[in-house]
């Protein structure tokens, strides 16, 4: 049994020490975490730059005007045609090329949480308005996310808010802001207590009623909106949709519901997320008016964070696992054109990954639910489709060669342990990497190749080695 | 294709040969006169050569995702494997084709009984063929033993003949020519029909009157038994339940009329200059054709009417449908549920059309319909539309002189009626264009309509007028303006005999495409992982070569007795 974690020291401050020190290993957990895998440089960066200045930098991101203006004509094409196959590509694009990796991640984190999927939605405008709407509000304060949320047209349309009027109000939406976007169903601190009754959902819904999609705007129409008394929390008035906003958010159990998803994403999907644990991060949410960057800040520079017990305590998402590849092998850098994300995105649907369709409402299962004995056998399939060069879908644009040429078996093999793994694997995998290597070498090969094709198909075989190792499957 | 495959490929097409000749002799003489399909490539490093030197081919050598193609791992490695035997047999490609397969290339299969295909190509050089095998036999022996496959390739004989096996395909070297069969059954079936002097396809009645209507020249063609395609369980189940579908033998009823009455079919491809044709033969015509297909082609060979065009339209239809003689006999084609659904339409139609019934109208309209389909336009609304939709029109021909006045009643009432059902989000008004009245429904800004919450009806203005004896119908007022001003004027275009005809203007899809480059870039982006400026630039290739790009007429035509559908792709952009 795991012995308790002190939530005094967990949410202490990070200071780097001999049992816990500020290298590459350190950088590479914080980067895996905090964006979709880091390059060469970005390790080295955040190596030299240290713990707190590294962390400041991940959430200022950096200032990209012509990404900007590319974002904005690539959005717009695809909402002008409506062209939904596209949705999950211009995301991965964007999250490969952002020069604010960790909004992107905490977009993501937030699509998940208020999952909602284009196939019932069937709008590309609608979605990537509510991606907007995600991001905007990434690490800003959750109150206005929460609100906006609540008559965003995607949102409307997926959980019927549009078909819910004054005589037949829909209890979808209020149930699922009950239990899946802010309180849940169960009180984290009062076990076998309930965060809501049926009653709260059915007086909420009714004040939710009266709004439509309009020209892909939402619209209020006062005539199908019950302006009646409801009753929720116990709390009595003429409610509208914002005011039940803010009363699930008066309840204790928001903050506790909400430091509970984040802990998980990015802290440990193993470590109990207990009462007791989460208690400091869940009074300072509150305090901070659900400042939710505070809260990432705080959970990202925590002695938890880079303890041993958070330390590839998570299994990658099939999204974090292929940009970790494609960053890592910088087929996404200025000087070389990145992988093609439409490809991408359908290798990711096979993964189980499809952006912009989440499978239900509650989003994706993730942790231990992303990997299966077939699931793991796709994601070799992938790798192997990434670093072959001999796949049309990806073609050389993530040439594991064309980092490392002309260098020894053993140059190799550390090459990319400390590019994927920052040297973070047990000796004997090591050993066996090398053996790979320097036997791969009497090789034969095809008499038309030349000693460079060979060569470079060697690199390629052990780099795919190396991305199908289990450490690589964490992060 | 993994390495090993191509490697062992290009054993089996190289062989041993025997004395060289001069004229290669007809690989057509190994196929049995039981087979179901036949495809003849007459010339094969005429057909490399011409797409190699083909200007287009050399332009979309310069696109981003054909460079991709042309740079991948796996084409390189072909390229090498070329090289390498260009190097070992001291020829180029295009020699080696020459002597390879230079009395051309036949694929032939049988369906059934036992069914496989069979490859025949017939060399002209036996000695060079002889040492591109053994080239080829040891390098993919080599792949096999490196990537450990345990499937031998066996030499061995047929009744004297040297036969290769790799895996269940056999190959054979007879009388200069290489056999390459799916099954060793198929080869040894076809060996003991060979060394027997049987009759070979050419000799059956049906093909030699295919081959007789085959353009000269024609650099590929094929044959297809369509009495043993049409006993196949598969095909005759959906075939018949495609003849019983009233719906489906309105859109494909000439044709599957003639498919079921039709012994063969043969389909050629031919290049000629700036033309690329593909034309496809059956044996049969309206002469004892049911009288629902008679519903969609002419008695006679009146033709149809020419297609139309404008400043932006891209595609253009012009075909034959006879939608009185359609509602005359409902009862007879359709079931009765559905006769009832179409009874019951024409009451609600008659409903908001002041009385007017459908029927009626559709008896006093003519025969002959054009379609055009247009890139968008400037819209008259400030709204932006939520996805853009192509303009399109409608023009019908009138029969009926009463027409013209029925019609008008019906759609000014049919307006009406719209913008009454819109609560104020429609309006209906008048204009003139070059003498001639169109009514118009357009959609009111900020007013919500029930049904469309993404605002795709701001793509639309539709408009109604009638041009002499043609009734116009069109999506937007810019596209009927423009219309009105085609059918007014003479057409330029010559009679031609086909009872359906479509004509897609690859050419004018640049004018979109240079006009909302944004769409296509995005697309680049994301698919082919561009820079924005390398996406830019690669649009306006993308534009200049879809400038070149011409158009492609498509026209079918049932004869009396025969069925021709011909795709011409002409490069030319004056092309008729």
């Amino acid at each position: 049994m795991n012995t308790p974690i002190d939530p005094a020291w967990a949410w202490q401050r990070y200071r780097p020490s001999n049992a816990t020190p500020w290298d590459a290993k350190a950088a590479g957990h914080l980067l895996r975490r905090a964006t979709f895998g880091p390059t060469r440089a970005d390790l080295q960066a955040a190596v030299d730059a240290g713990p707190d200045r590294a962390i400041d930098q991940l959430f200022a991101g950096r200032n990209d005007q012509a990404h900007d203006a590319l974002w904005i004509t690539m959005s717009q094409a695809v909402r002008d045609s409506n062209n939904a196959g596209q949705l999950p590509a211009l995301w991965l694009y964007r999250m490969l090329a952002s020069p604010h990796p960790l909004r992107e991640k905490m977009t993501l984190f937030w699509h998940n949480h208020f999952a909602t999927s284009n196939l019932k939605v069937q709008n590309a405008a609608a979605m990537l308005g509510q991606y907007e709407l995600m991001r905007r509000h990434a690490f800003g304060p959750f109150r206005p996310l929460l609100a906006e949320m609540s008559r965003d047209p995607a949102m409307m349309i997926w959980l019927d808010t549009t078909q819910s009027t004054r005589r037949q109000p829909n209890e979808n939406y209020a149930r699922e802001l009950m239990e899946l976007f802010s309180l849940g169903i169960q009180n984290m601190r009062r076990p076998g207590q309930r965060n809501y009754t049926e009653h709260d959902i059915r007086e909420a819904a009714r004040a939710f009623t009266g709004w439509r999609v309009d020209n892909n705007q939402a619209a209020f129409r006062q005539a199908d909106h019950d302006d009646g008394e409801k009753s929720v929390f116990g709390q009595r008035g003429r409610f509208r949709g914002d005011d039940i906003v803010r009363l699930c958010l008066e309840q204790e159990s928001a903050a506790y519901f909400l430091c509970r998803k984040l802990f998980v994403c990015f802290v440990s999907e193993t470590i109990a997320p207990t009462p007791e644990l989460l208690e400091p991060l869940a009074a300072e949410f509150r305090r901070n008016d659900y400042d939710v960057g505070d809260l990432l800040q705080r959970m990202l520079r925590s002695n938890l964070f880079f303890s041993p017990q958070a330390y590839r305590a998570r299994v990658k998402s099939p999204v974090e696992f292929a940009l970790g590849i494609v960053r890592g092998l910088e087929g996404s850098g200025e000087s070389r054109p990145g992988v093609s994300t439409s490809s991408l995105a359908l290798a990711l649907e096979g993964l189980g990954q499809k952006l912009f369709y989440p499978p239900s409402v509650a989003g994706w299962n993730g942790g231990r639910a992303w990997l299966n004995g077939q699931s793991f056998l796709l994601r070799q399939n992938l790798a192997l489709a990434l670093t072959s060069t001999a796949d049309n879908r990806f073609g050389r644009r993530c040439d594991p060669a064309a980092l490392v040429r002309g260098v020894a078996a053993e140059e190799m093999v550390d090459f990319f342990l400390k590019l994927f793994l920052q040297d973070d694997v047990p000796a004997a995998t090591r050993s066996q990497l090398l053996e790979y290597a320097t036997g791969a070498t009497r090789q034969n090969y095809p008499v038309f190749w030349t000693r460079e094709d060979a060569a470079d198909q060697r690199v390629r075989s052990l780099c795919h080695l190396i991305l199908c190792l289990p450490e690589y499957q964490l992060a | 294709m993994h390495l090993h495959r191509w490697i062992v490929m290009a054993a089996l097409l190289s062989a041993p040969a025997f004395a060289a000749a001069d004229e290669a002799k007809d690989p057509l003489r190994f196929v049995p006169a039981q087979a179901d399909v036949v495809v003849k490539i007459e010339r094969p490093r005429a057909l490399l050569q011409i797409l190699e030197k083909d200007d287009l081919v050399a332009d979309a050598k310069k696109l981003a995702a054909v460079r991709d193609v042309l740079d991948s791992t796996n084409l390189r490695q072909l390229e090498q494997l070329i090289a390498y035997f260009e190097k070992s047999l001291g020829a180029d490609k295009y020699e080696l084709l020459d002597l390879v397969a230079g009395g051309g290339i036949v694929l032939a299969g049988k369906i059934e009984n036992p069914a496989g295909a069979l490859a025949v190509v017939q060399a002209r050089d036996d000695k060079r063929l002889k040492q591109l095998v053994e080239h080829a036999l040891r390098l993919a022996d080599a792949e096999r033993e490196r990537l450990e496959v345990k499937e031998p390739i066996r030499k061995t004989d047929y009744k004297g003949v040297p036969t290769i096996a790799f895996g269940d395909a056999s190959a054979a070297l007879v009388d200069g020519a290489l056999l390459i069969a799916s099954k060793k059954e198929i080869l040894k079936g076809v060996l003991d029909h060979h060394l027997a002097a049987h009759p070979p396809i050419g000799t059956v009645a049906a093909f030699q009157e295919a081959r007789a209507a085959l353009p000269a020249g024609a650099h590929v063609w094929g044959w297809l038994n369509l009495d043993t395609v049409k006993k196949q369980p598969g095909f005759k189940a959906g075939f018949d339940a495609a003849t019983q579908d009233p719906f489906l033998m309105l859109l494909f009823g000439g044709f599957t009329d003639v498919i079921k009455r039709s012994t063969y079919a043969t389909a050629f491809l031919q290049h000629d200059g700036h033309e690329l044709r593909l034309g496809v033969r059956m044996p049969a015509g309206r002469d004892g054709m049911s009288a629902i297909s008679k519903l969609v082609i002419p008695e006679r060979d009146g033709g149809t009417l020419p297609m139309l065009k404008t400043s932006r339209s891209y595609a253009s239809f012009s075909y034959f449908l006879d939608l009185g003689q359609l509602w005359e006999h409902r009862r007879k084609i359709f079931n009765d549920k559905q006769a009832d659904a179409m009874d019951k339409a024409e009451q609600e139609f008659a409903k908001v059309a002041l009385g007017i019934k459908l029927g009626t109208l559709l008896q006093q309209m003519g025969n002959h319909h054009r379609v055009v389909v247009a890139a968008p336009e400037k819209m008259p609304y400030a709204s932006k539309a939520y996805a853009e939709i192509p303009a399109f029109a409608v023009v019908i021909d009138v029969r009926d002189p009463q027409f013209s006045k029925t019609i008008n009643l019906a759609v000014r009432a049919g307006g009406f009626a719209a913008v009454l059902a819109s609560k104020g989000s429609a309006a209906l008004s008048e204009k003139e264009h070059a003498g001639h009245k169109l009514v118009c429904l357009s959609f009111v800004e900020g007013k919500a309509l029930e049904g469309d919450p993404t605002g795709l009806r701001f793509n639309y203005s539709p408009c109604f007028a009638m041009v002499g004896d043609q009734l116009l119908f069109s999506s937007t007022l810019g596209l009927g303006k423009e219309m009105i001003d085609e059918l007014s004027r003479p057409s330029a275009e010559k009679p031609q005999p086909a009872t359906s005809r479509a004509r897609l203007d690859l050419a004018a899809t640049a004018v979109p495409l240079g006009e909302r480059p944004e769409s296509v870039m995005t697309q680049l982006i994301l698919a082919q992982s561009l820079s924005p400026a390398a996406a830019r630039d690669e649009v306006r290739r993308l534009v200049a070569l879809t400038e070149k790009l011409g158009a492609v007429n498509l026209a079918i035509h049932y004869g009396a007795r025969d069925f021709r559908f011909d795709v011409r792709w002409q490069r030319d952009k004056d092309s008729p």
